[in-house]
């Protein structure tokens, strides 16, 4: 099982307008790179809330059965949300903010580390 | 080590509550939270406070509102330092708290230490369960109002009562669809690929691109059994809760549990758990702490009341 492969990619989640807590406020936008293709974040925002709202919603594959995984508790605590960020694994990133040129991959299983780690 | 008057892990509604009622004394107070921001489930059970501020010293609104005034009124006392983006990991023996954040760990100890740690979402296992699109309900209600992404616009919510009625509220407000609702994990699947696509319920099918567990919350005391303290699994308050005294002291002498962390309660009586608690660890008078007591039990819903009742500290357990 791949990471993307048929699964549906859903649009049009940023919720800009909120009935109780107004229109979104601007914030200074980063670019960051996901499995080397670029997309837009909010500054500040963590890397889960920035890959869902540009449609990814897998963050990793299960070491033996290669099942995908995504958000599931949202608040750093199930590690369901596991991905490699500029090179290192098992960063949580529903509570992991975003900065400006940040590398995240993918994680497969229990990943690698590249050669020059931290 | 650093040493402090009270400290207080987590700055949620009691933890706030808390902070305010030992600052108020004079007592050289710490309060501590992972998140950037004070508040706690403010920033996500949003529309709690919107007609009633429950005792909380700030006018009403929706929830990040309120968070942010309470954080102003905290930082007007010169006597409270705020500890933001701080994991308190570890509770040891007489009273020694272990501190992280991103370039900082310490160990730090307190007179008294106040746990306000909340709760977690309950997460009854299904088939189809581990399916990205799956997520908790404070998972949703943090992702809809914190981050402002919508996890999908199709919803299925599983689990019945007021926090999946809460759920179902803001996710109207948010303007997704609610495609189905479901009470138990009896008969029920998620499916799909790699991601969640469909919901079935015996015979029939649903399909749906986010599906929200709503099955209730449960105390996160972790830090009080860490340290030692006694307690016992009280199905009324939610999950496994400290024994505590009638002003939240557990039987480790100086460490109290209020709020959430010690049985699921309304934000009323988080709030005043949360004062009382305070006007203890900072040595209030015995007429204070009474009048504490007598505000909590007025604001106390009686199922909670007597529940905490029948796990009562007794004064054997702890002599202090």
């Amino acid at each position: 099982m791949t990471d993307s492969g048929d699964s549906t990619v859903i649009r049009g989640r940023r919720l800009n307008d909120h009935e109780l807590l107004g229109p979104l406020p601007d914030v200074e936008p980063v670019e960051i790179t996901v499995d080397g293709q670029s997309f837009r974040a909010r500054s500040g925002e963590p890397i889960a809330a920035a890959l869902m709202a540009n449609g990814i919603d897998i963050c990793r594959a299960m070491p033996e059965s290669g099942e995908s995984r995504g958000v599931f508790c949202g608040v750093g605590r199930c590690s369901d949300c596991l991905m490699i960020v500029d090179g290192v694994l098992n960063v949580r990133t529903c509570v992991t903010p975003v900065t400006e040129g940040m590398r995240v991959e993918t994680q497969h299983g229990l990943g690698q580390w590249e050669d020059s780690q931290p | 080590m650093r040493t402090v008057d009270v400290a207080i892990v987590g700055a949620g509604p009691a933890g706030i509550s808390a902070a305010l009622a030992t600052a108020e004394t004079g007592a050289r107070t710490l309060l501590i939270d992972e998140n950037p921001a004070v508040g706690g489930h403010l920033h996500w059970r949003i529309s709690q406070t919107l007609t009633d501020n429950a005792g909380l010293p700030v006018a009403t609104g929706p929830g990040p509102q309120v968070a942010a005034e309470l954080e102003t009124l905290l930082a007007s006392f010169s006597n409270l330092t705020l500890s933001l983006n701080t994991v308190a990991w570890g509770l040891f023996e007489d009273r020694v708290l272990a501190l992280a954040s991103e370039d900082h760990a310490e160990e730090l100890q307190a007179d008294a230490i106040i746990l306000t740690t909340g709760s977690t979402d309950i997460a009854a296992p299904f088939p189809g369960w581990t399916l990205p699109g799956v997520l908790t309900a404070r998972a949703a209600q943090t992702f809809l109002h914190v981050h402002r992404v919508l996890p999908g616009h199709h919803w299925a919510i599983l689990g019945e009562g007021e926090d999946a009625d809460e759920l179902a509220g803001d996710l109207a407000r948010c303007g997704v669809e609610i495609v189905v609702r479901h009470g138990s994990v009896d008969n029920f699947r998620a499916s799909g690929t790699n991601r969640l696509a469909h919901v079935e319920i015996d015979d029939d099918v649903y399909e749906v691109d986010a599906l929200a567990i709503a099955m209730g919350r449960q105390p996160d005391a972790e830090l009080a059994f860490q340290a030692q303290a006694r307690g016992a699994f009280v199905r009324a308050l939610g999950g496994y809760t400290p024994f505590r005294d009638l002003n939240g002291q557990t039987s480790e002498v100086g460490v109290y549990v209020a709020g959430d962390a010690a049985g699921i309660a309304t934000l009323p009586e988080l709030v005043a758990e949360g004062q009382l608690a305070g006007k203890a660890a900072a040595g209030a008078s015995d007429a204070e702490l009474t009048r504490a007591q007598g505000l909590l039990n007025t604001v106390a819903n009686r199922p909670r009341r007597e529940a905490i009742e029948r796990s009562r500290l007794t004064d054997s357990l702890n002599p202090s």
